[in-house]
């Protein structure tokens, strides 16, 4: 059967998921983690480094060490979101030729949804070896609030990453699936998701297998960091300044030790009472000395520093419980950080019911990813999601108002056609410019794309009609197409969001990924046949003296030593080269030299 | 693109019974329309009277035959049935039931459902189906007021309909108990016609007993005759005899009578003794006893008579009777010598010593050495 994976491309962390014999499993990566850090950096000599190893290496070399790059999906160059990023992230954003924003690492400028698919990538690999068996397919996660350009994205980061992407699922909407997963159920769930960087709350209504979104919410600036933020600043920056008079942010390297020990503790705090906070050698206070920062940090004191970001989550969760209008049965918590407890106390009161832990609040969404992706390959679909708009799609009419034609939530696929009339007298071609977003203003919406209409009739104000018809199919994604019901003309203009990414773009990022993962895999190669023949050459040394002395004597004897030193000598040099065929045969040879030098051994001596 | 079905007759006007403001509302809104009477008759089954086309079901794709049904049956009637008819469920029917008759269409037409499959021609149709489904489903779920008038709509639409189907029942009673009477009616008058007529021709007819007795005597004899055929002896004697009785001149009708009288008496002999000699092989000799005697005067065979004899000797009863029948079968075979010795043991038992000594003496002449007779002999001198 055809293996399909399921993948959360989380702003923090990612993970992977697959369907085996009926039930999903999350695939752990080569450390033995079930999550990945969303983090990827080029190191000083050209290599891709992606999630734990990459983390890591972020203190030495922030500036080429990319993390949220999830917030920049889709974003155009202008856009608030990449605007801020461009003064809180230590990576150096530029603008792409599309207006999109991308990355410069080293003497290299990537495109987002490139820096995604090395993630991606990742999570393919670590199913492939999982799986021993190649992976193309897969079912991909994003926020319920995603527009048709981040969803685009998401879409060609698969791509270039080599999968074949059959469906971009909401996040909320997963979780929901592998809660409700082969159980026969009739319920209202909430899905309370405090993320990394994000918080997102959505209401679902399940029954008979078939979920559906009934409302949804968040906040797109609250996450993990943010708790983080509050340790750093308000406290270890705070109490470090009275202390020393020393202002830590102003070094980058000790701000980014901060924000790792800061986030250490915050997770330690989950399970413990208090911590220690143990930062050695933190900053030089002039001259040769150097300072320390030792503190204790306790589950109460962090609380009461977080307390009102989960408050904030709370009325979020208050104001779509309104909207959705229904009772809510259950609440199911996603996200690292509703593992702690503060948080997990005030969604249980604020919803009056225990939250629902039983699953690992990171692993859920890639789970509902695999059910989803398995559900659409399978004869007998056991789950069925009715996913809905994210945002309402409409065009820009007279006076740059916003005219909307999808509302937001309505149930994907679905379609809607709307009749134009001319405004000019003889105007014979018409612009259309198609908006995503709520605001009644059009400029202040999101920009999906914009056609021009040609060659209508010549006539009268008013009397020329196109018919325009906006789609959005089962993936949320858009495309609009003009006829003219009058001639019967299909102008066949299909507008699809683009990513920022151009086709040919896009096949050269395909082309030069499939090239990089070839160099990869032909270093991974090198680097084998390299510590094979080095493992057999210090096996012969190892025996060497002693054959030595048993066989010198006799001419036969140095005979056979005098040929195996030719072997260790071609050994030798093929290991100073680079050439895989030579490596291997130098490996056969020094094998047999290996194994005659253990016959000699177990014969005479 | 497939053919659809019959379209469906119009016999009532859309809106049919709803009220003018709701009709008015509804006309101007989208999904607002209502046909004139429901698709479904009650009591029909859920396609109606739709026809399917053979032609269009037999489109090469992979759904299922009713799939095919399904998908043709809801593409055609788009729009010309009324929401809850599409979605099976009732005018009075809450949201809850709209949302899951919404979730059980999405199971069947949703995209997802046949993501790997090969829907051919019915793609187009499938994709229209969930969308009109989706949007009628929001629409219902969203507008309050919508979802009420239109229901309220229906459910007026409904009852004038339902008043409309009672009205033409009524008529066609009414009808009927009409045509009912005239034919009463018509049927009586004829009666009493053909009464006067029948007896305008009893009083023309000049009554004959005699022949009309020869006649019935003669259909009795021809009905025997049957009977004899048929070897129902029993039954052709009782028609002859009524035959004789109703023609007593005929000598033809007595002479098959005499005939066939014997083999009827014999039959119904045959028929006691085996009911008595059932009653005996049980041990009920006293019943036995009434059936072989029933046996021996309908027809008096001598193995019959000698047997019946016996078991009124042994049981000591109607002793006189049973010397008569003794002595019958004695006539009737008089070398018999078992019928000797039980005549002569009867006489005895009737104290008729002398009549019984003279017995056994003869069955002595016919068998001088026997010694049971020597015995009985001896026996009955002491007496
Ligand atoms: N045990 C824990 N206690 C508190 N917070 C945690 C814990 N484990 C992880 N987190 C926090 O959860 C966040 C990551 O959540 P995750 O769901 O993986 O993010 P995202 O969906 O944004 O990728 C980080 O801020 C991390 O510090
Ligand atoms: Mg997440």
């Amino acid at each position: 059967m055809e293996r399909i994976i399921g993948i959360d491309l989380g702003t923090t962390n990612s993970c992977v998921a697959i369907v085996e014999g009926g039930q999903p499993t999350v695939l752990p990566n080569k450390g033995g983690y079930k999550t990945t850090p969303s983090v990827i950096a080029i190191s000083e000599n050209g290599k891709r480094l992606v999630g734990q190893i990459a983390k890591r290496q972020a203190v030495t070399n922030a500036t080429n060490t990319v993390y949220a790059a999830k917030r920049l999906m889709g974003r155009r160059w202008d856009s608030t979101a990449v605007q801020t990023m461009i003064e809180t992230v230590p990576y150096s954003l530029v603008e792409g030729d599309n207006e999109d924003a991308r990355i410069q690492l080293r003497n290299r400028v990537y495109s987002i949804p490139e820096i995604s698919s090395v993630i991606l990538q990742e999570m393919r690999l670590i199913a492939e070896e999982y799986t021993n068996d190649s992976i193309t397919k897969a079912v991909i996660t994003v926020p319920a609030y995603f527009n048709d350009a981040q969803r685009q994205a998401t879409r060609d980061a698969g791509r270039i990453a080599g999968l074949d992407v059959l469906r971009i699922i909401n996040e909320p909407t997963a979780a929901a699936l592998s809660y409700g997963f082969g159980k026969e159920i009739d319920r209202t769930v909430a899905v309370y998701d405090l993320g990394g960087g994000t918080f997102d709350i959505s209401i679902l209504e399940i029954s008979n297998g078939v979920f559906e979104v009934l409302a949804t919410a968040g906040d797109t600036f609250l996450g993990g960091e943010d708790f983080d933020g509050r340790i750093i600043m308000d406290w270890l920056v705070l109490d470090f300044a009275r202390e020393h008079r020393i202002d830590l942010r102003q070094d980058k390297m000790a701000l980014q030790r901060l924000r790792d020990a800061a986030e250490k503790a915050k997770c330690d705090l989950s399970g413990t009472q208090q911590t220690e906070i143990n930062l050695p050698f933190i900053i030089s206070a002039g001259g040769s000395e150097a300072l320390h920062l030792q503190k204790t940090l306790t589950r109460e004191k962090l609380e009461s520093l977080t307390i009102d970001l989960v408050e904030r989550t709370i009325k979020i969760c208050r104001q779509v419980v309104e909207e959705a209008g229904e009772k809510i049965d259950d609440v199911l918590l996603v996200g690292g950080m509703t593992r702690m407890p503060l948080v997990q106390q005030k969604v249980k009161e604020f919803f009056g019911v225990e939250p629902l832990r039983g699953v690992h609040p990171d692993e859920v969404v890639a789970l509902g990813a695999a059910i989803q992706g398995a559900a659409l390959l399978s004869d007998h679909q056991p789950v069925l999601l009715l996913d809905v708009t994210p945002q309402s799609l409409g065009i820009m009419i007279h006076g740059g108002l916003f005219s909307v034609l999808i509302p937001q939530n309505t149930t994907v696929p679905t379609s809607k056609s709307h009749t134009f009339t001319t405004v000019k007298n003889n105007q014979t071609s018409v612009k259309i410019i198609v908006l995503q977003g709520e605001h009644e203003e059009a400029k202040k919406n999101e920009l999906l794309g914009e056609f021009i209409l040609t060659g209508l009739r010549s006539a009268p104000k008013g009397e020329v009609e196109i018919e325009v018809t906006f789609e959005i199919n089962a993936d949320g994604i858009v495309s609009v197409s003009a006829r003219d019901p009058e001639t019967g003309k299909e102008q066949a203009i299909t507008v699809t969001a683009t990513s920022g990414l151009t086709e040919d773009e896009l096949q050269r990022m395909m082309q030069e990924n499939q090239d990089y993962l070839v160099d990869v895999r032909a270093d991974e190669a090198l680097m084998k046949a390299k510590d094979d023949v080095q493992r057999v050459l210090a096996d012969i040394g190892r025996i060497f003296p002693k054959v030595q002395a048993l066989l010198s004597g006799s001419d036969f004897g140095e005979d056979a030593l005098r040929k195996a030193e030719g072997v260790l000598e071609r050994g030798r040099d093929a290991l100073n080269g680079n050439d895989l065929e030579s490596l291997e045969h130098a490996n056969e040879a020094l094998t047999r030299t290996l194994n005659m030098f253990r016959g000699v051994l177990q014969k005479i001596g | 693109m497939v053919e659809a079905g019959k379209p469906y007759s119009k016999v009532f006007a859309d809106f049919n019974g709803v009220s003018p403001q709701d009709a008015e509302y509804l006309r101007a809104h989208p999904f607002g329309y209502i046909p004139g009477a429901p698709y479904r008759k009650p009591g029909e089954e859920r396609f109606g009277r739709f026809e399917f086309d053979k032609r269009a079901l037999l489109n090469r794709c992979d759904l299922s035959i009713a799939r095919r049904k399904e998908v043709i049956f809801l593409f055609t009637l788009l729009g010309k049935i009324d929401h809850f008819e599409f979605f099976e469920i009732e005018a009075t029917d809450d949201r809850k039931a709209i949302k899951k008759a919404f979730f059980g269409i999405s199971r069947r037409f949703h995209p997802d459902t046949f993501f790997k499959a090969d829907l051919g021609v019915y793609k187009p149709q499938i994709e229209k189906i969930f969308r009109y489904a989706s949007d009628v489903y929001e629409l219902m779920l969203a507008d309050a007021t919508f979802r009420e008038t239109y229901a309220r709509a229906v459910t007026a639409r409904d009852a004038a309909y339902r008043a409309s189907l009672e009205q033409a029942r009524q008529a066609k009673q009414d009808a009927q108990t009409r045509q009912a009477q005239r034919a009463a009616e018509d049927r009586k008058a004829l009666l009493s016609e053909r009464l006067t007529q029948n007896t305008l021709a009893r009083r023309a007819r000049k009554p004959n007993p005699v022949k009309e007795g020869l006649e019935r005597a003669k259909r009795y004899y021809e009905q025997g005759m049957q009977m004899y055929e048929a070897k129902d002896f029993v039954r052709a004697a009782s028609m002859f005899q009524l035959a004789m009785g109703l023609d007593e001149a005929n000598e033809t009708y007595r002479q098959t009578y005499e005939r066939v009288k014997t083999k009827a008496n014999q039959t119904k002999s045959d028929i006691y003794w085996g009911r008595g000699q059932t009653q005996e092989s049980i041990g009920r000799d006293r019943e036995a006893a009434v059936l072989f005697l029933r046996a021996v005067e309908a027809y008096p065979r001598a193995d019959y008579c000698a047997h019946t004899a016996a078991i009124l000797l042994k049981l000591g009863t109607d002793t006189h009777r049973a010397v008569d029948l003794a002595s019958l079968a004695s006539e009737a075979d008089p070398q018999n010598i078992d019928y000797l010795m039980l005549l002569g043991q009867l006489y005895e038992s009737a104290e008729l010593y002398k009549k019984a000594l003279t017995t056994f003496e003869r069955a002595l002449t016919l068998a001088p050495n026997d010694e049971e007779i020597k015995k009985a002999i001896k026996g009955l001198k002491k007496k």
